[in-house]
């Protein structure tokens, strides 16, 4: 049984936030949401500014569904972390729970319509979040189902499009175990440290260069 | 001791335990298991992925799952480093 997960890459991500705009263009997501977003620390500074992408990281212990009140989280049989928008009542306890800020409310007082206040409870609405392309509890692949949580890819045996879409391969989504061994192998083969990027990667290590320096003769 | 009395201890005694339930039941966290059970997981109603024209079995959509998720690997795939 698979067991679905994300991983970035900090080392390869580049900042591109194709991933977001692929999500948001995929499942039609409501200006004001992102189910997903590219989060960067020491911006600017050279060597040592990392970006990564970041959603719902579908948790097997999802601190989410510990703390709703009305128990709308279930998750499938691949650990993909789901939530029925018809049981939510939008009081918000999983975006305080949650270490990824991964749930997202469709109003706020900023984009509430009218400038409507919107400190009311449940005045946020029904919470959105990455589904993991998987879609949620009406029928797979039905109009209601996109229209209240996206497309459902997995159902088609497909991964999430965030993920497949990614130019630079430093987000991953799939089953976990696989994961691991791509991760494991991709960074056995380039090192780590200063190896995995600057002037040995982009002319050749010191060795390949005296070997060619060796054959140019 | 009257009859009366030993009626109000019962009483507060059971309301203790109700009380004692409720508060357990409050504080408990929902099962995040992952059964699936007569078309429900944890009680709510959803279709498993598998489950649609698509696929001929779980283990046809769990094949495919597995190979698309192989193809991110550059170093595996058909023209890949």
């Amino acid at each position: 049984m698979a067991r679905m997960k994300f991983l970035c890459d900090a080392e390869r991500c580049i900042e591109c936030n194709a991933c977001v705009t692929a999500c948001k263009n995929e499942h039609e997501v409501p200006w004001g949401i992102n189910r997903r977003r590219v989060v960067t620390i020491n911006d600017g500074q050279v060597g040592a500014e990392k970006s990564m992408s970041v959603a719902c990281m579908h948790c097997s212990d999802a601190p989410c569904m510990a703390v709703c009140p009305v128990d709308c989280f279930y998750k499938t049989e691949d650990g993909v972390v789901l939530h029925d928008k018809d049981l939510c009542i939008g009081c918000g306890y999983c975006f305080y729970a949650c270490p990824f800020g991964a749930p997202q409310f469709p109003a706020s007082n900023a984009s509430a319509p009218g400038g409507q206040a919107t400190d009311w409870f449940g005045a946020r609405g029904k919470m959105d979040k990455c589904t993991f392309c998987a879609g949620g509890p009406e029928e797979n692949g039905s109009e209601a189902e996109f229209s209240k949580y996206g497309r459902n890819r997995l159902s088609e045996g497909k991964l999430p499009l965030c993920a497949e879409m990614c130019s630079t391969k430093a987000l991953l989504g799939g089953d976990g175990d696989v994961l691991a061994d791509i991760y494991r192998e991709r960074v056995t083969v380039r090192g780590k440290g200063a190896e995995v990027w600057g002037w040995g990667t982009a002319y050749g290590k010191p060795g390949q260069q005296s070997d060619t320096a060796t054959s140019d003769k | 001791m009257s009859n009366a009395i030993i009626v109000k201890r019962i009483l507060a005694v059971l309301f203790a335990a109700s009380l004692a339930v409720v508060f357990q039941t409050g504080c408990s966290e929902p099962s995040q298991g992952l059964e699936y059970r007569d078309g429900r997981y944890a009680g709510k109603p959803d279709t498993p992925n598998w489950q649609g024209d698509a696929f001929d079995g779980k283990r046809n959509w769990e094949k495919e799952i597995k190979r698309r998720t192989k193809l991110q690997s550059e170093y595996t795939r058909p023209g890949g480093a």
